[in-house]
């Protein structure tokens, strides 16, 4: 939630929170999978594999909670409710 | 380097999650009402008149708590620091469990305010009975509220509620009787007490003095114009008609057996024991 300012007007930024889709499971399999090839050489790619999954899950619903209690909106309305109709959208990302 | 696998796996998750949870949209304002519109835009304070249906009040009675509640001040009244709580902790209040918090209603009921270890059951009594209690001592001095208040008129009635049904001027009021509205004030009474304190105080008064100078006797005494009748007493049994067309007997046994009404041929009466004759029982032929 940080404001910026400009000279003609005020842009002000919020957050809020959405699903995490089918990325998040593009990044899992993707992620233990490199980190089953890294630990290859130690002690086999299915250990890797596996403890980089524990891993990935565990943190994913650490960042879950930690953004739940962070950002409390859930969609950009709901961010921006406060502010009115004034203004215009400059964008997502 | 198991370990060193699970915490780049731990912190990449969190990473990716978190960039794929949280996004950012920005917006542009207006340099005047919008920027004072951002910055101190006032809390959404519900407006709630006393006269109006309130918007998600469950019914007519929460519509009417408000509506006390607005009329007591409640709302009015309510602490500085909760309308000037920031619009984090009122969004955080918004999402978490069970919404944003509501104001108490002022006016508690008798059950709210009951003090669990005060053991006072009284206090669960409502005001309305005690205005009512109030208003009519009379009634509420008798053991049977409604009863009496119904009974008051009755000019007789016993504690035998069958010889009460025949005596012609008595409305017949048990205690479960809640007609009899318009009959006279009460005369007599009953030595339990049904019926004292129904009528005028100086009524009453007589009644008593005569119950307590009664009370030495038998009630009993309170029905002596009844002649109980058996079609009034309601525990005998009337179910047998009583027979009208038998010729009168003169004699009988002492066993309360008539003689003679079943004829000469008639079956040996109870207790008696009769054996039949041995050559009673052999065919004439086969007798010697």
């Amino acid at each position: 939630m940080s404001q910026q300012a400009h000279s003609s007007g005020k842009t002000v930024t919020r957050s809020y929170r959405t699903g995490v889709g089918g990325a998040w499971w593009t990044a899992l399999v993707v992620v233990t999978v490199l980190l089953g090839f890294l630990g290859r050489t130690d002690s086999g790619f299915w250990s890797g594999f596996l403890w980089s999954i524990v891993g990935f899950v565990v943190g994913s619903l650490v960042a879950i909670a930690v953004a739940g209690r962070l950002v409390p909106a859930r969609s950009a309305d709901e961010a921006f409710a406060d502010l009115g109709g004034s203004g215009g959208w400059e964008g997502a990302r | 380097m198991k370990w060193l696998l699970l915490m780049l796996a731990f912190v990449l998750g969190a990473a990716i999650t978190w960039f794929l949870t949280v996004k950012h949209a920005s917006r542009t304002v207006q340099e005047g009402a919008g920027a004072a519109a951002e910055l101190s835009a006032p809390e959404p304070t519900p407006v709630v008149s006393p006269s109006e249906p309130v918007a998600g009040a469950a019914g007519v009675a929460g519509g009417a708590d408000l509506a006390a509640a607005a009329g007591a001040g409640v709302l009015a009244t309510e602490p500085a620091g909760t309308s000037q709580r920031s619009h984090d902790e009122v969004d955080v209040d918004a999402a978490g469990f069970g919404g944003p918090h509501t104001p108490l209603s002022e006016s508690r009921s008798a059950a709210e305010s009951w003090d669990r270890n005060a053991e006072d059951e009284d206090a669960l009594l409502s005001r309305a009975s005690e205005d009512d209690a109030d208003d009519a001592p009379v009634a509420e001095a008798t053991p049977n509220d409604g009863a009496a208040a119904a009974v008051a008129p009755v000019v007789d009635a016993t504690p035998n509620d069958g010889a009460a049904s025949a005596v012609a001027p008595v409305v017949d009021a048990t205690p479960n009787d809640g007609a009899a509205s318009a009959v006279a004030p009460v005369v007599d009474a009953t030595p339990n007490g049904d019926l004292a304190g129904v009528g005028e105080p100086e009524a009453v008064a007589a009644l008593e003095e005569e119950v307590e100078e009664d009370d030495a006797g038998s009630w009993a005494d309170e029905v002596p114009d009844v002649e109980p009748s058996q079609e009034d007493d309601l525990d005998a049994d009337v179910s047998v008609a009583r027979a009208t067309n038998i010729v009168p007997v003169a004699d009988a046994t002492p066993s309360g057996d008539v003689a003679g009404v079943a004829g000469p041929g008639a079956l040996p009466t109870q207790g008696e024991l009769t054996f039949d004759e041995p050559d009673d029982s052999v065919p004439p032929e086969e007798k010697p």
